[in-house]
């Protein structure tokens, strides 16, 4: 039986088939980049020869547009659509699971898609600096740093990435880092550059306000020092008002003598208490800082040392001098207590920057070897932390020796 | 009986001479010295013939009165000293019984007269007040604190980070900061700062300035 097609029937069937084979050909094409199974590739590649060929033939078969096809029974227009629906169908599932495919795994363009949106920039370069992959990230930062693309990256790295950060012109702050990876290829760079903008602008922050810390710490620590003074002056008006007060009890008391002609006792205890106050107002201001040298021999005289001292004395504030005062303080309470003596002779001698400390005494002989109680050993501490050194002599007799580089004031 | 002789240490000249007018007016006592620097205290107590001291703590030049004690006591543990100070420093009471000082007196408030004070301490009693002076601090009394806060407090005056105090007391940075926040909250200061110069200029602790080992 013969049947007619419709000419716009027919002419939908060839356009459907041209979509069909150019669906099959793409689908031949990303199994192929997708690397697909070989069997899988193979069968795609069928159907498009199959959809080629279903279309070749109905093209050859029609004689002119719009006339019937003589040559197709009933029986060949079924198989012809029949094949047709069977084509389009396994073309449209195979469509289908080719973008499937591109969804649920990993090709290289995925790769490369999402290296691309990463929002840090990197690079891998080999060690001479060519560049085997980068992402638009970098090769932006790059861009704006340098205003050169990269191509280089080691000329990029000693530009602008070894300073550690780098901020552009848009205000954002990178954190350069570069390591050295070990890959199937060899030894190879890799560059990263992280967005710390924000972290960055707290670091300045913080270093800003530890500066100002470090200038209060400065300041409080000066106030420390200076406060002590303002509280022996705030002690020595505390005095004063006492003795005003005193002062006025005295007057009244004086008072109340002569009003009521009051009796011996009394009056001599008015007497001292005018002579008490009167002997606190004679009282001298306090002296400025005297020589603490001069105050240790005094000191030393009131306890019967009397101590000679020879050669050049080293400079007030010095170590030299810290130490030698405090080699005579030890001497002389060592003269006391063990050589039972009167007199403690202190040889100093200077040898350009060296000084020397030598001090004997006129008391007994030691027994045996001196044993450095704690006068003698926080002494030896002093000036071994000076860098200086102590030796000790018992025989023939006491001897100290003290010997330090001349140092910056203690 | 001989009278007890006096070694007077005290740098102030006003207090000095009131305590030299009361060992002079009493039978009991003689002044054997009188000096401004703790530093010379042991070379006095050398020469023999020191029954008692009377011992200011903060002495000129910023020597300390309380290891110029510690010194004689270790040396000299029969001569009596009294410990007089006006410093409210809460850590000086303990100290001053660490080293076996035997009495203790503040300049300014206690009410037992020195020249008692010293009669008692030569019969063998140890006087020492209950507690500091409480003092204000802000909106705080001085008996509000912890010993750990007036810890950190002390070192706070000194200028320290709170690692750098973490560091001194071995205790953590944030537990440093926690105590300051808590001392700031008692006292109402808006700033650490305020904090330590109000407390140093109290009195209420004091740093002492580190000696090297």
């Amino acid at each position: 039986m013969i049947c007619e097609i419709p000419p716009a029937i027919f002419g939908l069937l060839l356009t459907a088939m041209l979509i069909l084979c150019f669906a099959e050909m793409f689908c031949v094409i990303a199994m192929v980049l997708q690397h697909r199974g070989v069997w899988q590739t193979i069968s795609a590649g069928i159907l498009l020869i199959g959809g080629f060929t279903l279309f070749q033939l109905t093209v050859n078969t029609a004689q002119v547009p719009g006339a019937l096809l003589p040559a197709w029974s009933l029986k060949n227009k079924a198989i012809l659509y029949i094949s047709f629906l069977l084509l389009a169908g396994l073309t449209i599932w195979e469509f289908f699971t080719v973008v499937q495919w591109e969804k649920e795994n990993w090709s290289p363009n995925t790769v490369r898609e999402s290296f691309n949106q990463l929002p840090t920039g990197i690079c891998f370069s080999d060690l001479n600096g060519s560049v085997l992959l980068s992402n638009h990230k970098m090769e932006e930062i790059c861009l704006a740093a340098s205003g050169k693309p990269l191509l280089d990256a080691n000329a990029f790295w000693d530009t602008v990435g070894s300073q550690g950060f780098l901020t552009l012109g848009s205000g954002v702050t990178w954190n350069l880092e570069r390591r050295i990876l070990s890959t199937q290829i060899g030894d190879v760079y890799q560059i990263t550059a992280a967005d710390v903008t924000r972290k960055h602008a707290i670091m300045q922050e913080l270093k800003k306000d530890q500066q100002q810390l470090q200038q209060i710490q400065a300041r409080l620590l000066q106030y420390s020092e200076s406060v002590t003074e303002l509280t022996r002056e705030k002690e020595i008006l505390a005095a004063k008002i006492r003795v005003h007060d005193s002062l006025g009890e005295c007057l009244l008391a004086a008072k109340r003598c002569i009003v009521t002609s009051a009796g011996g006792k009394e009056k001599e205890e008015v007497l001292k208490m005018w002579r008490q106050n009167l002997t606190l107002l004679a009282v001298p201001p306090d002296h400025e800082k005297s020589d603490s040298l001069g105050e240790l021999l005094s000191a030393a005289k009131t306890v019967g040392v009397r101590v000679l001292l020879t050669g050049p004395v080293p400079p007030a504030g010095s170590i030299a001098r810290a130490l030698t005062e405090a080699a005579i303080h030890t001497c002389v309470t060592n003269t006391v207590r063990h050589a039972h003596g009167s007199e403690l002779y202190v040889e100093m001698i200077r040898d350009g920057t060296h000084w020397t400390c030598r001090c004997t005494n006129n008391g007994c002989v030691p027994d045996g070897p001196v044993r450095e109680g704690g006068g003698l050993t926080t002494l030896r501490r002093k000036t071994e932390r000076e860098g200086g050194t102590m030796i000790v002599e018992s025989s023939p007799r006491f001897a100290l020796t003290l010997a330090v580089e001349e140092g910056g004031l203690s | 009986m001989k009278p007890y002789r006096v070694l007077v240490v005290e740098d102030q000249v006003m207090p000095r001479q009131l305590f030299e007018m009361f060992i002079q007016s009493s039978e009991q006592f003689t002044l054997a010295a009188s000096i401004d620097s703790a530093v010379l205290a042991d070379v006095y107590c050398a020469g023999g013939g020191i029954d008692l001291i009377l011992m200011d703590v903060v002495t000129k030049n910023g020597a300390n009165g309380l290891e110029a004690a510690e010194n004689i006591k270790q040396r000299w543990p029969k001569i009596r000293i009294i410990i007089v100070t006006s410093m409210p420093e809460c850590s000086y009471l303990e100290r001053a019984r660490k080293i076996g000082v035997d009495s203790f007196w503040y300049k300014e408030i206690s009410r037992e007269p020195i020249l008692s004070l010293m009669e008692r301490t030569m019969a063998g009693e140890s006087v020492y007040p209950d507690a500091p002076p409480e003092i204000r601090l802000g909106l705080a009394m001085s008996g509000e604190f912890t010993q750990t806060e007036l810890l950190i407090l002390r070192e706070l005056t000194g200028g320290y980070t709170d690692a750098e105090i973490g560091e001194h007391l071995h205790l953590s940075r944030f537990t440093v900061r926690d105590y300051v926040k808590s001392m700031r909250e008692k006292t109402g200061f808006r700033s650490r700062t305020e904090l330590a110069v109000k407390a140093r200029q109290s009195g209420l602790v004091i740093l002492e300035a580190k000696q090297p080992e």
